[in-house]
């Protein structure tokens, strides 16, 4: 029999897709014979933490599952823009990379609405500021309407192969790369802006991507920024004696 | 990348006569997944699998729509223009020979040059995005050389060989120089220029002018010693990069 928790069904409307973590302690497993497989079920016994500390996280490290792990932990591959472009265009897979590029496109002193978006606290949905979800399929439509405001850049990464335009650079990466939060941004003056924005623009980089080759885009290749920060210019040399070589 | 010449056919009303122009056309052989529309001659961004490209080609032959040919299902390949056996074709465009010519004897058309049975690779596309290079200031002079058919900011470490001077509209103007080669650099005032410090080595990002012999900067900034350790492994890559450049920009 199953059992309608009246607790249990709010607490999982609260809980984020994709990104609440659930540590479930004493579940009741059985087969299922209308879905043909193995479900778990919550009863009186078990236990539901959200979001639980670090022990559950290395369980699940333990048993290879990925989990808000770094990009620093497991990407290693370094490419040049050119490679990134090349591997998109053979691999209709989405792949990660580390790149040694410029930024050259980082418009942070221009419009907001060109840094920072409102989006559905349920859905993630973008939304117009101060309007309710728009999303037909929110599970949060029937609440009251509540959004989170974001980073949403666009950036171009470039190095001596080319650039790969449009690049999304999104909370919660954003805030480590410029080092601030969402509030802390809009209460900047125009001045300190354009001052945050020379610290990246034109400088080198080590970008962890993910890139994704796309139909709907004009360059076939769309990539996300997981982490960047000024780089080291010992780790570059290492990269450009590699590039060198390949050319020999 | 590769651009394709196509082979254009028209009439007009005294002769006909081919002309040779690059037309975009939707290719044959899609298959379901592919995400990546493949056309004749890709626009400089675009991007395709080469294999699936290959493999779906056949011989073109690209008609006017009055020409009554024969076709086989796709719409783009003919076969031979039975309507026009009675005309004489000539190139009108950069092939001075005609490729197909009449023949009485065996009443058709023949390929005079054998055609080769796929589309012909006529030169290799340049990746045309912005670059930005890490180079010494003889190397820019050298390389800035090919900036009109490619897009580059250059990436400079030189020490500071001048006062920073006041110029029109804002405009700092300095020298800087590596071992025996010196640049006249302008900055104008997008931010705040960092004291500059005569005889450090300092970072200049920026356009290089070749007709002025300026490099018109837009980042500055002293050097980091760190920095100046890796310039040159940087500027290596750099060159070996523009060597091949401008071999393939040769070969076009």
């Amino acid at each position: 029999t199953y059992s309608w928790d009246r607790e249990t069904i709010q607490l999982m409307q609260t809980l984020i897709p994709k990104e609440s973590l659930l540590f479930i302690a004493d579940a009741k497993i059985t087969f299922d014979s209308f879905r043909g497989s193995m479900v778990a079920t919550v009863n009186s016994r078990s236990i539901i933490t959200v979001n639980p500390g670090k022990k559950p996280q290395q369980h699940l490290q333990k048993h290879n599952i990925r989990w808000n792990e770094t990009p620093e932990d497991s990407i290693t591959d370094v490419y040049t823009v050119r490679q990134l472009k090349q591997k998109a265009q053979e691999n209709p897979e989405a792949f990660f990379g580390i790149t040694y590029s410029f930024i050259s496109k980082l418009d942070l002193d221009s419009s907001v609405s060109k840094v920072i978006r409102t989006r559905c606290s349920r859905c993630k949905f973008l939304v117009p500021e101060d309007m309710s979800c728009t999303n037909q399929l929110c599970p949060g439509r029937d609440q009251v309407f509540s959004a989170a405001t974001c980073f949403d850049l666009l950036v171009d990464l470039s190095d001596h192969t080319g650039t790969l335009q449009a690049c999304h650079l999104r909370s919660p990466m954003a805030e480590k790369t410029l080092g601030c939060t969402v509030k802390e941004f809009t209460s900047l003056t125009d001045d300190k802006r354009t001052k945050m924005k020379w610290r990246l623009l034109l400088e080198r980089c080590k970008i962890y991507v993910k890139v994704v080759p796309s139909a709907k885009i004009k360059t076939g290749v769309r990539g996300t920024i997981l982490a960047c920060s000024l780089a080291d210019p010992g780790e570059v040399k290492q990269h450009m004696s590699t590039v060198f070589q390949s050319h020999v | 990348m590769f651009v394709v010449r196509t082979l254009a056919a028209s009439t007009n009303k005294n002769n006909s006569y081919f002309t040779y122009s690059c037309l975009s056309v939707p290719l044959f052989n899609q298959k379901k997944r592919n995400r990546i529309p493949l056309t004749s001659t890709p626009s400089e961004n675009e991007f395709f699998s080469h294999s699936e490209y290959m493999a779906s080609l056949g011989s073109i032959f690209w008609c006017s729509p009055k020409a009554p040919v024969e076709q086989t299902g796709h719409p783009t390949i003919c076969s031979t223009p039975a309507a026009w056996q009675q005309q004489t074709c000539s190139w009108t465009g950069p092939c001075s020979e005609s490729l197909w010519t009449y023949s009485t004897s065996i009443q058709s058309w023949k390929q005079k040059v054998p055609f080769i049975n796929h589309l012909t690779i006529i030169k290799p596309a340049i990746e045309n995005s912005l670059r930005i290079l890490t180079a010494v200031i003889d190397g820019m002079r050298h390389w800035s050389q090919f900036r009109d058919k490619v897009p580059y900011l250059f990436e400079i470490f030189a020490t500071l060989d001048s006062a920073v001077t006041l110029g029109r509209y804002g405009a700092k103007n300095f020298l800087i120089r590596d071992g025996k080669d010196v640049v006249q650099c302008v900055f104008y005032e997008n931010q705040v220029l960092p004291r500059l410090i005569r005889g450090q080595v300092h970072r200049c990002v920026g356009n290089y002018d070749r007709s002025r012999d300026v490099l018109i900067c837009v980042s500055v900034r002293p050097g980091l010693p760190s920095e100046l350790r890796n310039a040159q492994e940087a500027v290596k890559a750099c060159d070996a990069e523009m060597r091949l450049l401008v071999k393939l920009l040769s070969e076009v």
